[in-house]
């Protein structure tokens, strides 16, 4: 069985017994998602993949202690989470988001006409995303760049299910009025 | 928004991140066909979508290679705290608010507007709602939507709302 297609309890297993593959894999499998937790927090691609990286290191020496009462994804953005906060704690002042950041999440196309309106949405959407309240711009972009479910967005933020559902609407309904 | 918007409106950032699979996608087309709600929702997430936030380049082989070092180090100690909920504090002019809350947290699982969606759930849902128009759903049954209540919602109301759940 490929490393990719294992499940997430199996790669732990097998990283807690050292071997190398395995971590691998759940560095790949996980690092976008965190590191979308990580800069939605700070807002500034350096200090996310700093805290990204951060968030991974302190995960695999604690991966011992990892019980599954959580998902492991939930469990990783969990310390990603906590670690960006606390690298924004650290930030004597809050940067302006880079727009650069979002140079590298356009659709690969062929029409450069397309990539310069996409590029513009992208950046417009980057904007917009930033003016949002911390919980109502994770459960945004958690949802809808990373797939996670409300539940997962609650556990994540500890919040209830509810909560994160209320989140992601009061994000959309202001995200619409940005966006007009 | 029309008939049918509690089926669909979460796959709708599915559908903009094209993570549904065809036929959800394909049920989730004709429905946006006939509602012009959904299709401003979509619009808006198709937009946000292209702003996912992108690991810069080595990003990747810089932890695999941070995470190696620190197994082979042998630490392995404290897991990160887990903050426990905060209890919420209720007032009696909140509980229609506090209902709809509880009825969005019905929906997961139920209703199949996750990933892993229940078809057949879905189409008997389906079938429920062709008989009770939208403005007639059991208010205590398992097939309440709690998008389309949370829609309904002003967003003064969505925001007192949160205060109470998360005080």
């Amino acid at each position: 069985m490929s490393a990719l297609a294992e499940d997430d309890d199996a790669l732990v297993r097998r990283a807690r017994e050292g071997e190398a593959a395995a971590l691998d894999a759940l560095v790949s499998r996980h690092h976008r998602a965190v590191y979308e937790v990580a800069y939605r927090v700070l807002g500034d691609a350096d200090l996310a993949a700093d805290a990204t990286q951060d968030a991974f290191v302190k995960a695999i020496r604690a991966l011992a202690t990892f019980r599954g009462d959580a998902s492991l994804r939930t469990w990783l953005l969990r310390i990603g989470l906590n670690t960006a906060r606390s690298a924004g704690r650290k930030r004597t002042s809050q940067r302006e988001v880079p727009l650069e950041a979002v140079s590298g999440t356009l659709m690969a196309s062929s029409d450069l006409e397309r990539r310069a309106i996409a590029r513009t949405e992208a950046e417009r959407a980057e904007q917009a995303l930033a003016t949002l309240p911390e919980k109502q711009r994770l459960a945004v972009s958690l949802r809808v760049h990373q797939g996670l479910s409300h539940r997962e967005i609650g556990e994540l933020t500890d919040t209830s299910e509810g909560s994160a559902r209320v989140n992601y609407h009061l994000g959309i309904r202001k995200l619409r009025e940005l966006l007009k | 928004m029309s008939t049918g918007c509690e089926f669909h409106a979460d796959a709708l950032a599915d559908l903009a991140a094209g993570r549904l699979e065809a036929d959800r996608a394909a049920r989730v087309r004709e429905h946006l066909a006939t509602c012009a709600a959904c299709r401003e929702d979509l619009e808006v997430l198709t937009i946000v979508s292209r702003a996912e936030a992108t690991p810069p380049e080595g990003l990747e082989d810089r932890i695999r290679a941070a995470a190696r070092e620190v197994a082979q180090e042998g630490q392995g100690r404290t897991a990160p705290a887990v903050r426990a909920r905060r209890p919420s504090r209720w007032r009696p002019w909140a509980l229609p608010l506090a209902a709809a809350a509880g009825l969005a947290t019905l929906w997961v699982g139920v209703l199949g507007r996750d990933a892993d969606s229940d078809d057949r759930f879905e189409a008997d849902a389906l079938a429920l709602a062709a008989e009770a128009p939208f403005g007639a759903w059991p208010a205590a049954g398992p097939v309440v939507a709690g998008d389309p209540v949370l829609s309904e919602l002003s967003t003064e109301d969505l925001e007192r709302l949160l205060e109470e759940m998360e005080p």
